[in-house]
């Protein structure tokens, strides 16, 4: 007898034990389905981890299972809204706002409040930063709540709290995708390439079938020069996204940066097509100008200056292509008056009054246009000038790869200085980061021939030409390629 | 022990029969990142393309940075997956496919595994359950536990997982602590060696060695550099180990010049060899050394020659002290897995039951009903077991109530032969013996000849054989009135076990005459023995107490195949026991009983002799009459009298009569009658001890005796007439100091019926002192034993204190005799009486 009030005892507790240990998860005091928690906190971990369809999925699974769980509403909403399916996002919006505001438990609700602020559209938006502010006395390491202390950092242009925030809520949870995005982005912008190929990798092993981490990849691929690899990166995420347009363009610079520009243009310019009218139209534009300015094809880039121009007449960039193509024109006078009074518009813009970053790339615009006309002038002294001053109000900010054509200016302005040295003091930070830039590549051996380093110039100029590999014959770098063979002594290959 | 074993290999069996996904590779627990340290073999499975040295960064769909979560999301895959890793490699990220294996080890092989695993757990238990007060059985259980584990976790491979980890760690314990415990074991087994009993210190140090590798085997595990593998170093000194254990096992066996004992251990010793020198040929010197795989079987399936010899031994010459197992019939063991399996289905059906009305409830709420479920079940399975055991092990049950009834009647029977009488009677029927007989010890101790004190009466006894042909098998034993067992006893007395006498010849067993001390006790044991298995005895239970072998119950063969079971020798020696305590508690008895008896009678004796001793002394003017008796714990029979005859003279006696107790007394007793009776009646002292004499002869044995002194005193003109029949002469010391001893007289009386008795005078003068006393004064001892107070002494004592009153004399005496035997208590009884002339004025 006493072996069985013993057992039963043992056996009662156990029991409640196992229940208390296994039991359904208690959401704030409401208690819900088991399995549709289980299911809600898989599917959140596929968001997170940027699995968005995956992710739709399990929530809508959970929210089956348990129609009244607001967190899976909420989690399938932010699905959605990544996803960019409006329709569907409307739909779940709906439902994730009335299950919030049937939340008892003041915190959990709190908590969904923020998720859905972050939402254009949600009735919580408007008090996002209320709530916000709610959170940060009672749960400021909740990872929503770093979430939003990240954006609201990258808001105030705080780049250390932004990156704390981001490596806060990778401490808390390894799988949040986003993270390695920001934080591989601000590696990028810092000159880190290989911290950023890390944050990406992972970024991408965390999201194998979401077309912006092999984007994001191949962005530092390119930067690197490691353009194969770029390739294969934006051919992973345009396969993955068809309307992906970013890695489109991508690839399209890339075939450009190979000297491919029939077929970096062709992308292009069909990527044009398909996206006429939209606000990707006028990015294609400006990168198939820049392609033909790098280039150095004046035909074309005289047309499709002309052509932005015609297009975009209320783009600030409209009138600097305009007072450059002024320029290019020999009219120098009315492309300096065009220009300034394009930048005397921008200075009295409000962005340019809030942001650095904004004030930086006015001033850096003014002195570029300086340096162009200093250089069709034959002024050399004050293109070096100009270029530089350009150089180092860009510098404090941005990311060092976004500086090469600057830099490239900056140097062949040396050079056309007669000062080699100097010029190569420029070139050779640059080449170390990304060493085929076929600019920069002659130019760097020209440096070396005038200064009589004639094996550097050779192998800068055999580096050239595997850089240009696979260009276009008609490039016109090509023939100044040859040109310089020969004026090396170096034979033909395969002659 | 035994359980936490047992909970540690049904885990590992557990761990290791569980398909979980494997990619091949080793990491420890102490590392901040995921490294592969090690790439393990996957016979089963492509090879990994993970490589040394690897970081893993993520693992299928998740960034993973410790084993938990590794082993998290790699639980979420199935062996046979190809699953995408992030790896961090020659200082740049790269994914790899890695496709997944499983856990799980070779079934066929683990199999095998178990099945000795089991033949170990079990053979262990048995001889933990029979003997775990042995210290060889101790450790003998400990080796079982320990191969157990051994062979249920040597063939897991390590992985992600904390289970497997533990399970590695569990393995490694046991490989490090085997040969050790192996060592040790052959060490005092069957006998302790005399190397470990002269230096005990032996023992502990044994095990630092494998307990020092063990923790840095453990410390690698956790934070080591690479991998955590037993080390070439460390399998070498395990092996060395194990050699040791062998040699001091072929050494154990060489060294015993016992023939039977060389039998017993003979199976042992070639099954062992058999089992370990495989086990360090294949196992540690080709596989763990020389890294050849696939070697498994032949280094692991020999090892259970080591408990089946152990179990042969174990049946064949109960070895170890525990009981024939393989006497368990078939239908024992059928029955008992009945009930637990109806114990366990029960628990899990009524579990299941019970879990249907709790919706929700999760594996640690089943677990958790199951436990209580089979927590409720428990006592029914026990009862049944119970039920069970009292049917088929009935003689085991019965075991206990005989020793109980054995523990409450034995005590009972003061009387030795009826004790004897009784235990033999009740143990021939008990165990249905043919007939017992009882040796006991010469009643000194002394001697190795031991006589027949009791013997049950030849009983017929019936074989039934294969062929259940009834007839007597046996012959009948013919027990001697006397057996010497001079060679045997010693043996008896060290081991305490029953004695076998099926011995080869003495001849035989030695191979060769006998030159040694060692071969002649040898031989003269073995004679003995051939003696007894001659006369019929087969079994000698030694009666032992307090290292003194009291006697011997001799058993004769049972017929047929009769063999003596343990729970019968526990039974006979349990009984053996408490019948030699009680053998000793009847002479106790005995000699206690006797004590009261003389105490008695002395304490009569005592009495009586009060009663002689007069209360009061006759006083007169002019001298001064005092006496003082102090009597012994002894009583030896002094008397004094003083006795006022008609005529005024005073007939002055002091006796001591020969003996001691009762009879002294009576005799002195006599002697008082006598002289009062006639005193009046006889002027003469040696007239009046001569008739005395007669009397005295006349009615008591010729060694009663007395001596007595008789003197009368006539006041009035201090003349003194005295006889003394053979007394200390009394002593007479003037005032001027001069001695004079009173020796006239004759022989002491009652000795002999005839002889005279001469009269001495003496006349007695103011100052003058008569001392008389018995021989307890003069003959007191000193304290070596060696010297006398003697008379010279007396007499000075009495010249210098002459002087003083009587009581004072008698005081300092006594106080002298004190100090001269150098305590309190007399041997003898001593007596002093005092005559002193004193004058008028002195004694006023």
């Amino acid at each position: 007898m006493k072996w069985i009030i013993i057992a039963l005892v043992a056996g009662v507790a156990l029991i409640a034990f196992g229940v208390m240990a296994t039991g359904s998860r208690n959401h704030g005091g409401a208690s819900h389905n088991p399995e549709a928690v289980r299911l809600c906190d898989e599917g959140t971990a596929d968001l997170h981890a940027f699995r968005l369809r995956a992710a739709v999925q399990k929530l809508g699974q959970a929210l089956q299972a348990d129609p009244a769980l607001a967190e899976a509403s909420i989690s399938r909403t932010l699905a959605f809204a990544q996803l960019g399916e409006r329709q569907n996002l409307k739909h779940e919006l709906a439902r994730a706002d009335s299950l919030t505001a049937a939340v008892k438990d003041d915190h959990r609700r709190l908590l969904a409040q923020l998720r859905l602020g972050s939402v254009n559209g949600s009735r919580y938006y408007v008090m996002r930063d209320s709530v916000y502010q709610s959170l940060k006395v009672t749960d400021p390491e909740n990872i929503y709540m770093l979430v939003a202390a990240a954006e609201r950092a990258e808001l105030a242009q705080d780049r250390d709290e932004v990156e704390k925030a981001w490596l806060r809520i990778l401490a808390k949870d390894p799988n949040y995708a986003n993270s390695y995005n920001q934080l591989g982005y601000m590696e990028l912008n810092r000159g880190n390439y290989e911290q950023a190929i890390e944050y990406m990798q992972k970024y991408a092993f965390l999201a194998p079938d979401l077309a912006n981490p092999h984007d994001s990849l191949g962005e530092v691929y390119m930067a690197l020069g490691r353009y194969e690899e770029a390739e294969a990166e934006f051919v992973k995420s345009v396969t993955m996204q068809s309307d992906f347009y970013h890695s489109l363009i991508n690839l399209g610079k890339v075939y450009l940066a190979r000297g491919e520009l029939r077929r970096g243009l062709d992308i292009l310019e069909k990527l044009r097509g398909q996206v006429a009218g939209s606000e990707l139209e006028v990015r294609v534009d400006r990168e198939i100008i820049s392609s033909y300015l790098r280039a150095g094809l004046q035909e074309e880039l005289a047309q499709s200056t002309a052509r932005f121009v015609a297009h975009y007449p209320d783009q600030d960039a409209a009138a600097i292509y305009r007072a450059v193509r002024l320029a290019y024109l020999g009219r120098t006078p009315a492309a300096q008056a065009v220009i300034d009074s394009a930048l005397a518009a921008m200075r009295a813009d409000d962005t340019y009054k809030r942001y650095e970053k904004a004030r930086q790339g006015v001033e850096s615009t003014g002195k570029q246009f300086e340096g162009i006309a200093a250089d069709l002038a034959g002024d050399s002294p004050r293109a070096a000038a100009a270029w530089g001053s350009a150089l180092r109000i860009l510098a404090p900010g941005a990311p060092r790869h976004e500086l090469f054509y600057l830099q490239y200016r900056l140097a062949a302005a040396l050079h056309a200085q007669g000062k080699p040295r100097e010029a190569l003091a420029e070139l050779d930070p640059m080449l170390a980061i990304n060493p085929r830039q076929p600019d920069a590549l002659l130019l760097k051996a020209r440096c070396h021939r005038e200064l009589g380093e004639q094996e550097a110039a050779i192998a800068a100029l055999q580096a050239l030409e595997q850089a240009l590999a696979k260009a276009d014959p008609d490039l016109p770098i090509l023939a100044q390629t040859a040109l310089l063979r020969k004026e090396l002594g170096v034979s033909t290959p395969g002659s | 022990m035994g359980f936490l074993t047992v909970a540690a290999l049904v885990f590992s069996g557990w761990d290791a029969t569980r398909t979980r996904p494997s990619d091949g590779t080793v990491w420890l627990l102490g590392r901040p990142q995921l490294e592969v340290l090690d790439v393990i073999d996957r016979p089963n499975g492509p090879p990994t393309p993970l490589q040394q040295g690897d970081i893993i960064v993520g693992l299928g769909k998740s960034i993973v940075d410790s084993p938990q979560s590794a082993a998290r999301e790699l639980r979420r895959h199935e062996p046979g997956e190809n699953v995408n890793y992030l790896i961090r490699r020659d200082g740049g990220q790269i994914t790899v496919t890695v496709p997944l294996t499983s856990t799980r080890v070779d079934m066929q092989d683990y199999a095998v595994n178990v099945v000795l695993a089991a033949i170990y757990l079990v053979i262990g238990f048995a001889v933990y359950l029979r003997s775990h007060d042995d210290r060889p059985a101790a450790l003998f259980y400990g080796l079982c536990l320990l191969f157990a584990l051994y062979f249920m976790t040597n063939l897991q491979a390590a992985s992600y997982f904390l289970g497997a980890l533990i399970t590695q760690n569990l393995g490694a314990f046991a490989r490090f602590m085997l040969p050790a415990v192996f060592l040790n074991f052959f060490l005092v087994f069957p006998t302790k060696k005399l190397t470990l009993t002269r230096h005990p210190f032996l023992v502990p140090l044994l095990y630092i060695l494998p307990w020092v590798l063990y923790i840095r085997f453990s410390v690698d595990q956790f934070l080591g550099s690479h991998g955590a593998r037993i080390h070439a170093a460390s399998w070498i000194v395990l092996g060395i180990f194990y050699v040791c254990g062998l040699a001091a096992l072929v050494h154990g066996y060489f060294s015993y010049r016992d023939p039977l004992m060389r039998r017993r251990v003979r199976i042992l010793t070639v099954g062992t060899l058999g089992a370990v020198i495989p086990f360090l040929i294949f196992k540690i010197g080709m596989e763990e050394l020389s890294f050849r795989t696939g070697l498994t079987r032949l280094g692991a399936l020999p090892l259970a020659a080591i408990p089946i010899s152990f179990g042969y031994c174990v049946a064949r010459y109960q070895v170890l002290q525990i009981d024939v197992l393989l006497k368990r019939n078939l239908s024992y063991a059928l029955l008992s897995a009945l009930v637990w399996g109806g114990f366990l289905g029960g628990a899990w059906w009524l579990g299941g039951k019970v879990l249907t009305v709790l919706p929700g409830a999760g594996p640690l709420a089943a677990a958790g009903t199951a436990l209580a479920v089979a927590a409720g079940l428990w006592p029914v399975r026990r009862q049944l077991q119970r039920g069970l055991d009292a049917r088929f092990f009935s003689s085991r049950d019965n075991l206990a109530v005989l020793i109980e009834e054995f523990s409450k009647e034995i005590p009972r029977l003061i009387q030795r032969e009826a004790m004897l009488r009784w235990v033999g009677a009740r143990l021939q029927a008990v165990l249905d013996l043919p007939s017992l007989a009882v040796y006991l010890a010469p009643p000194g101790g002394g001697g190795a000849t031991y006589t027949l004190a009791a013997l049950t009466r030849q009983r017929l006894t019936l074989a039934t054989g294969p062929d259940d042909d009834s007839e007597p098998t046996a012959p009948r034993a013919r027990y001697p009135e006397k057996l010497s067992l001079a060679g045997v006893a010693p043996q008896l007395v060290q081991r305490g076990e029953p004695l076998w006498t099926d011995a080869p010849g003495a001849e035989q067993a030695i191979g060769r005459q006998a030159i040694t001390r060692e071969q002649v006790e040898l031989q003269q044991r073995l004679n003995e023995q051939h003696a007894l298995a001659e006369a019929g005895i087969q079994l000698l239970i030694p009666m032992v107490l307090q290292g003194r072998l009291v006697g011997v119950l001799a058993l004769p063969s049972r017929p047929g195949d009769g063999e003596y079971q343990l729970h019968e020798l526990r039974l006979l020696s349990i009984v053996a026991g408490q019948a030699a305590l009680q053998i000793e508690n009847t002479r106790l008895y005995a000699e206690e009983a006797t004590k009261q008896k003389l105490e008695e009678e002395m304490a009569m004796a005592r009495q009586i002799q009060a009663r002689l001793l007069p209360r009061r002394l006759p006083q007169a003017a002019g001298m001064e009459i005092d006496a003082i008796n102090i009597s012994s714990k002894q009583v030896s029979g002094d008397y004094y009298d003083v006795i006022e005859r008609e005529d005024g003279r005073l007939a002055i006696v002091i006796a001591d009569v020969s003996g001691k107790g009762v009879p002294a007394s009576i005799l002195a007793s006599n002697l008082q009658a006598a002289l009062r009776a006639q005193c009046d009646m006889c002027d003469s002292p040696g007239l009046l001890l001569e008739r005395i004499n007669r009397q005295i002869h006349a009615s008591t044995d010729p060694q009663h005796f007395a001596t007595l002194f008789l003197a009368m005193y006539d006041p009035a003109t201090r003349q003194l007439v005295y006889s003394s029949g053979g007394h200390n002469p009394p002593l007479i010391v003037r005032a001027d100091g001069r001695r004079e001893l009173l020796e006239q007289g004759g022989l002491p009386l009652g000795a002999f019926d005839f002889g005279t008795y001469d009269e001495g005078h003496a006349t007695l003068e103011d100052g003058d002192l008569l001392f008389m006393y018995t021989d307890g004064v003069t003959e007191t001892k000193g304290p070596d034993g060696d010297e006398d107070f003697g008379e010279t002494r007396l007499g000075d004592l009495l010249y210098s204190e002459r002087a003083h009153l009587l009581a004072d004399i008698f005081a300092t005496i006594t106080g002298d005799l004190r100090r001269f035997r150098g305590r309190d208590d007399a041997d003898d009884d001593i007596t002093m009486l005092g005559l002193k002339i004193t004058t008028v004025e002195a004694m006023s």
